[in-house]
């Protein structure tokens, strides 16, 4: 048998037949049907709707009582999708992130219940702000390469490991993978303070995530008011060409505001603010 | 270094590798990465589709061993 209690848990309401909610987000619209646009269940596209507790509506579609929801294209697009369409609607968005299933009507209305101050609160900080991606990497066809050949420290630690026409250490080889990342780390360090710096003006919030592929030099998620984005877009365009043609910058968005909501529904209830900090 | 004291960093070495490659939680933070990476066009719907197949690869993984480590508690 399992020990993670919360398998345990998703197991025995399985066993009793319980079907759940895939919660999308909160909005302040009490009665919105998206229609048939949802996470698939059995094969098909689940509907969308709004559970309410007075003005809240909380963002579902029925899907199976599982402890996890597997993140594959079709469901990322689908969570992605009613995302956007949730984002054209007027009074604000808390998106909820990928993968939030409550067990059951009662559980979530209980939970928006519990939750009431602090979803209007995340809702009156979001309404009006969009979430933009800006992503930024090396154009090098060999990140190795590039840096190997352009610090003169990794130069020399590479032409004595590999000078003498013969196959270097294995010791040499890890001094020389450690420094080749420490120098990567270094840079991607000094690039993100520079931009974040030079963004900061523009956005009224930014969250710098650990860069997700080797040629990444940085990862950025910006919440702005949308009123502000050709401000903000401005600045990016400004940082950008400080920048050599050997780095790439990719700005996407506007996104629903997903790495700036504080709340928790799996903790008890606190003030936003607070949870967010 | 005495012979001891070697095995034991490698054993802790394959340990923690072990521990990254067989960690749902893990593969599933990748899993959304690379749909973010897809998104930005940092990679394309072949590469991702290449490795959406291997995330879902290890989660089978974990799955059989969570299954082999209940039935030998048995």
């Amino acid at each position: 048998m399992s020990a993670d209690p919360r398998r345990r848990a998703a197991r025995a309401r399985r066993q009793q037949g319980g079907t759940a909610l895939y919660v999308y987000g909160f909005i302040r619209s009490p009665g919105v049907d998206l229609g048939y646009v949802g996470l698939d269940v059995d094969g098909q596209p689940a509907r969308v709707h709004t559970m309410a507790v007075d003005r809240i509506g909380a963002v579902v579609s029925p899907y199976p009582d599982v402890d996890r929801v597997l993140p594959v294209r079709r469901n990322l697009d689908a969570h992605h999708r009613v995302g956007r369409d949730l984002l054209k609607l007027a009074g604000g968005l808390l998106p909820m992130r990928f993968g939030h299933v409550v067990p059951g009507d009662r559980e979530l209305l209980r939970l928006l219940a519990a939750h009431r101050a602090e979803i209007e609160e995340e809702l009156g900080y979001l309404d009006g702000k969009v979430e933009m991606a800006l992503k930024v990497f090396w154009d090098v066809d060999n990140i190795y390469e590039y840096f190997v050949d352009k610090d003169p420290v990794l130069t020399d630690m590479r032409d004595r490991a590999y000078g003498r026409g013969v196959e270097p250490s294995r010791q040499a080889k890890i001094e020389l993978g450690r420094a080749f990342a420490e120098r990567l780390d270094a840079d991607r360090e000094t690039h993100v303070r520079q931009v974040t710096e030079a963004l900061q003006p523009g956005a009224d919030e930014i969250e710098a995530d650990e860069a997700g592929a080797e040629k990444m030099v940085m990862n950025l998620t910006l919440l702005v008011d949308r009123p502000r984005l050709p401000n903000l877009e401005q600045h990016v365009h400004d940082v950008a060409a400080r920048f050599s043609g050997l780095y790439l910058f990719r700005y996407a968005g506007p996104f629903p505001p997903y790495h700036f909501v504080g709340l928790d529904l799996g903790a008890p209830p606190q003030r936003a603010a607070a949870a967010r900090s | 270094m005495l012979l001891g004291g070697l095995m034991f960093i490698a054993e802790e070495i394959k340990r923690q590798a072990e521990a990254e490659l067989y960690s749902e939680d893990g593969v599933l933070l990748e899993m959304k990465e690379s749909y973010a990476l897809l998104e930005s066009g940092a990679i394309g719907e072949e590469e991702f589709a290449r490795r959406e197949q291997a995330f879902l690869g290890r989660l089978q993984a974990i799955e059989a061993r969570r299954q082999d480590a209940g039935m030998r508690a048995r």
